[in-house]
């Protein structure tokens, strides 16, 4: 499984990405992952959960996975987010932050 | 006349005591009737005495409230500290209620803008959101601080807590007086418009804070948000757009200072926190021509810009035909002032003479849609 995280906007404007196999993760992690993943049901997330109009300094993610069966983008925003992806969201970041690669 | 029973009823002592005391409405209430029956006595000295109490106790006092997310995404949180409170253990708690007080504090004293919302609106803060959130955000209601990346081993950490930095803090609560006046559509000129207008006022908080005239200030819009792993003094630099940091893992500030840099992009909303270092820069020569303190002159100019002229969907070269146009009737034609700005744009590459209807740029009619999408929510 292929995951592409990317986060931008925000108060520094920074956008941070990190693209990685989820294989490729130490397994406690990469189950965590996979679990969350299981849960959301993400192929069936919408692929727009933003709030209609653009908020001041707020993130913006967006999450594209790859399986063999499927391949899905959710784009979504700090406010807008629904609570049930939150944990997704986080672990995401936790990962991306710890191997910390900056575009532009 | 018109009497309110309580006048006939209560002596003035304890008018006095209630006006000193009591909860807010109470106060109002108080206050009303001493000036009232003082006046009826015929007693204007009292009165006016009066009057000037009555703003200091009653419509101009800060309500702040600060609440602890505790790491989690609810909002807003447990409280953790509130109007009056003596200070808390928690840093973070302290800093968002002192620096939302500076906040509130250069709007009313130098601009007579009473909050936010220029209303009394309260002043509520949440720390401690999320974990490892390197961000902070006002959400239409309140403002929003994370701790950086204080979940990371300290080898790995590249951003400290957000509230401190006393600029980050005006920075979020002028996007509050933004909705309220000018309301920037959050994308493109009028979205780096938006955010510019936070970071002229973030360091203009920070400027009176510290009594700084426009030479001794640093320019710096976030000073001391970066740990000591990053090569960099800030996020940005008003004084050199694009010199903030430049660091093998942040990459390099890629804030342009002049229109011919300027960046096309759909990321960051069409890079609002990239050309807002175009605006920003302006501001800084304007700034620096006149001299002293910035907020007595080209801050109160850029104020009323934003409170009296600027529209949702605004551009660049209408929001420098605006200032140029409120220097000259705040400050006369042609005057010191009036230049100053005209040269502060000039260093961007906008004549601020020519007039605004015809700077159409790269916003069209885009932020008319995303308005309108906006109030349809």
């Amino acid at each position: 499984m292929h995951i592409v995280y990317e986060r931008s906007g925000g108060f520094t404007g920074i956008t941070s990405s990190y693209s990685f196999n989820l294989e490729d993760l130490p397994d406690e992690e990469a189950n965590r992952l996979r679990t969350l993943i299981e849960q959301v049901d993400f192929p069936a997330l919408p692929e727009k959960l933003e709030a209609a109009g653009n908020l001041p300094d707020q993130f913006t993610y967006s999450i594209t996975i790859e399986s063999q069966e499927w391949s899905h983008t959710v784009v979504t925003g700090d406010s807008s987010a629904p609570m049930v992806i939150q944990p997704l969201l986080e672990s995401l970041n936790t990962v991306s932050r710890s191997h910390r690669k900056i575009d532009g | 006349m018109n009497r309110t029973p309580i006048k006939c009823i209560l002596p003035p002592h304890m008018l006095k005591q209630i006006a000193t005391n009591g909860t807010d409405a109470q106060k109002k209430m108080a206050v009303r009737n001493l000036v009232a029956s003082s006046r009826m006595r015929g007693q204007r000295q009292d009165a006016r005495e009066l009057l000037a109490l009555s703003r200091t106790l009653v419509s101009d006092i800060k309500k702040r409230t600060i609440y602890n997310a505790q790491q989690g995404n609810s909002l807003p949180g447990i409280l953790a500290r509130q109007e009056g409170d003596q200070p808390v253990q928690d840093q973070a708690v302290n800093e968002a209620y002192d620096f939302s007080g500076a906040t509130y504090d250069l709007f009313k004293n130098i601009y007579g803008r009473n909050s936010m919302d220029g209303n009394g609106m309260k002043l509520d803060s949440t720390v401690h959101y999320q974990k490892g959130y390197d961000n902070a955000f006002w959400n239409g209601n309140q403002m929003v601080y994370g701790d950086g990346d204080e979940d990371l081993p300290p080898d790995q950490q590249l951003f400290n807590r957000f509230t401190k930095a006393i600029d980050v803090v005006g920075h979020e609560l002028t996007h509050g007086v933004t909705q309220f006046e000018a309301n920037l559509t959050y994308f493109q000129q009028s979205g780096a418009l938006n955010e510019s207008f936070s970071d002229v006022f973030g360091s203009l908080v920070k400027q009176y804070f510290l009594q700084q005239s426009a030479l001794e200030a640093d320019w710096t819009i976030g000073e001391g948000l970066l740990t000591a792993n990053v090569a960099g003094k800030g996020i940005r630099s008003m004084k050199a757009p694009g010199t903030a940091y430049n660091d093998p893992i942040l990459g390099k500030d890629p804030q342009p200072d002049h229109m011919k840099d300027y960046v096309n992009t759909s990321s960051d909303n069409g890079g609002v926190h990239i050309n807002s270092g175009i605006p920003n820069y302006a501001f800084f020569v304007a700034a620096t021509e006149i001299g002293g303190y910035a907020w007595e002159k080209v801050g109160l100019i850029w104020y009323r810009t934003l409170k009296d002229k600027l529209k949702f969907d605004s551009n660049f070269q209408q929001c420098a035909s605006l200032t140029w146009q409120v220097a000259g009737e705040n400050f006369g034609t042609g005057s010191l002032e009036q230049k100053a700005v005209r040269k502060g744009w000039s260093a961007v590459g906008i004549d601020a003479t020519l007039s605004g209807t015809d700077g159409s740029t790269s916003n069209g009619c885009l932020p008319t849609a995303i308005q309108k999408l906006g109030q349809l929510r």
